[in-house]
């Protein structure tokens, strides 16, 4: 035992609160370091003076006033004394952390409910929409972020749109003449042309429709926030 | 029937005293005021010791014992018995001086808008001096000093253990540190005391 090992221990040595097995260890180290033998007679030498402490005295008078207002505080007489200290019995006693106390005359609040995942923002929906993207008309199905538990709805609901549009546009190359469509078309359907078809790694899905001027988009994009 | 003296103290052993306040506890859940009289009686002195040592000042000390007692009251459904009364209670008068040191110490700050010195925190009790001898009184003034001047953690340690008499096993429950760390507070509380006591006791 070193003498940084033995300072962790000089206090409950001199103290006499240490293990026996603790002691002994302590003790050859002792036997062979003058300074921490010292240390140990400081400890003691003050805990001496400390115990010839005496505490200014108390008069009855004062104790007699104290009882009276504990009482009527008990039995409800009077007004409430206000408190300069705070009622901090959490924490404070050793039993486990769910049995721990509640000190207050009053009943505890209601638990508030702890939402794991916060509200959506409100997202841009039709004219605002349109406003943000003036030469598209939006329909944008944002999943929600993260481990939300409905975001599965939203690919769902992408991918369904998506293989809507895709089948109406199909349908429409199955059922009737349709022009030639452009190099870049995927599928027309009256005056419609699903133009790109993209699927991004968060399985998301974004499909533009539309003719060059009159662009109609199924948007389904990832959330802004996410990633 | 073991009744407690008018201070407080009896020649019950350790275990009929924890028995003892065990039973008035439970009076005072059923809003029983002899047991809570008694429960204050048998405690009232070693809840002024700490706070005194801790707060400075005889009318502050008596001011946090009047508080605690009113948590104890406040919370006395809540207290399960699983530590004894006695560690409740001086775990509620700890927490609670320490908490009246910063409500004094922002009053102090606001009232006298920083141009005097924090007095409970830096000085002595401000009670008339007991009547012993001119050196006693002189070495109670700078024990209240020193510890004054040691830091709260610390100072809180070493009262529980070394004024109040309680085990290292008590003090480390009653400020819900380990018993290591009991030690090391205790430790270093008495290496300052020793630094700032050095030309009273040589």
């Amino acid at each position: 035992m070193d003498c940084d090992e033995a300072k962790q221990m000089l206090a409950g040595y001199a103290d006499g609160e240490l293990s026996s097995l603790e002691n002994e260890g302590l003790a050859a180290h002792l036997e062979q370091c003058g300074r921490c033998r010292q240390i140990v007679h400081d400890q003691q030498r003050i805990q001496h003076v400390l115990d010839s402490y005496e505490l200014p005295p108390v008069q009855d008078s004062d104790w007699n006033n104290i009882g009276k207002a504990l009482k009527a505080e008990l039995e409800g007489k009077g007004e409430p004394v206000q408190l300069k200290t705070r009622p901090r019995i959490e924490g404070l006693d050793p039993t486990p952390e769910t049995q721990r106390p509640i000190v207050s005359a009053e009943p505890p609040p209601p638990v508030p409910i702890v939402r794991e995942v916060p509200a959506p923002a409100a997202r841009p929906r039709g004219a605002a929409a349109a406003a943000r993207t003036p030469a598209m008309t939006l329909i944008t199905v944002r999943p929600r972020k993260g481990r939300q538990p409905f975001r599965w709805m939203a690919h769902v609901a992408g991918a369904a749109a998506a293989a809507l549009v895709v089948a109406m546009g199909l349908a429409t190359l199955w059922t009737r003449a349709a022009p030639p469509l452009a190099p870049n078309t995927l599928a027309r359907q009256d005056d419609v042309a699903i133009m790109e078809l993209e699927t991004d790694a968060d399985y998301s899905v974004i499909l533009y429709t539309g003719d060059t001027n009159d662009v109609v988009a199924i948007w389904v994009e990832p959330d802004e926030s996410s990633g | 029937m073991v009744e407690a003296g008018q201070d407080g103290q009896t020649d019950e052993t350790a275990s009929q005293e924890v028995e003892r306040d065990a039973a008035l506890v439970e009076r005072l859940k059923e809003g029983d005021s002899k047991a809570l009289d008694q429960l204050f009686r048998r405690h009232r002195d070693a809840a002024y010791g700490i706070a005194f040592r801790l707060v400075g000042s005889r009318e502050d000390a008596l001011d946090v014992v009047q508080e605690s007692f009113i948590h104890v009251m406040r919370g006395i459904q809540a207290f399960r018995g699983q530590s004894s009364f006695r560690t409740w209670l001086y775990r509620i008068v700890t927490h609670a001086a320490l908490d009246y040191r910063r409500w004094r110490s922002h009053r102090q700050a606001e009232s006298l808008d920083g141009l005097t010195a924090l007095e409970p925190a830096a000085t002595g009790p401000i009670h008339p001096a007991p009547q012993e001898e001119a050196a006693e009184r002189d070495l109670q003034k700078a024990i209240d000093e020193a510890l004054a001047n040691i830091s709260e953690k610390n100072r809180a340690a070493l009262v529980l253990y070394a004024l109040e008499g309680m085990s290292y096993k008590e003090v480390a429950d009653a400020l819900g540190i380990s018993i290591g760390t009991v030690m090391s507070r205790i430790f270093n509380a008495r290496q300052r005391l020793r630094e700032l006591l050095a030309s009273e006791i040589g």
